[in-house]
């Protein structure tokens, strides 16, 4: 009954939570959460910080955690990136004034995201390079 | 102006939180109405998605408990 009266007046505190402000941060959550890659990451925590990992390696708790946690961040600005370009943003440069990221991280990323077939490069654009979502 | 009250999905374990919380009901002990309790097997069946669902079907908050 603490907790649930802690928690309300805590969201009580924080207002209205509106999601069509964070429509595009919210899809890229749930894509990451959804996506293989931590999925992936996730089935094979126990294992590799009980038994190790193929090579024999064992891991500790914290430092797997530490990984899944920059894997997960890196996954989820690839999402982030890849909804801005489908919803037409094309170059790198908008990319990177839609949602604030580094335009070199931006840049690595949709690098990664076209060897995963998800977006193309489909040209130049007054000698500025031209994505779309595949 | 109205008090503004937020909805909140919780999550309950079946085998400890919802009993707490179903324990509560039969004594009659007084909470705030705000939640709106899904009983789960377990806490650790709560999918991360489950949480970002919510929020998007316009929940204020969510609370896992178990």
């Amino acid at each position: 009954m603490e907790i649930v009266t802690r928690v309300t007046a805590s969201i009580k505190n924080q207002g209205k939570f509106d999601p069509a402000t964070l429509e595009l941060e919210l899809d890229a959550a749930e894509m990451t959460l959804d996506g293989e890659t931590t999925r992936w990451m996730m089935s094979k925590q126990i294992k590799t910080t009980s038994q190790g990992d193929i090579y024999g390696r064992k891991w500790d708790v914290g430092r797997y955690e530490a990984i899944l946690d920059s894997v997960m961040e890196r996954e989820y600005h690839k999402n982030l990136i890849y909804l801005v370009i489908k919803q037409g943003v094309t170059s790198i440069e908008d990319v990177s004034n839609r949602i604030g990221l580094d335009l070199k991280l931006i840049s690595h990323l949709v690098s990664d995201l076209e060897k995963a077939g998800r977006v193309k490069f489909t040209g130049m654009t007054e000698k500025i390079p031209a994505f779309a979502a595949v | 102006m109205e008090e503004f009250e937020p909805k909140i999905v919780a999550f309950l374990c079946h085998w400890c939180a919802y009993a707490g919380a179903d324990l509560a009901g039969v004594s009659r002990l007084q909470y705030p109405t705000n939640i709106r309790a899904i009983r789960v097997m377990c806490s650790g069946r709560v999918d991360p998605v489950f949480i970002i669902k919510a929020l998007k079907e316009r929940c204020d908050g969510v609370l896992v408990a178990g």
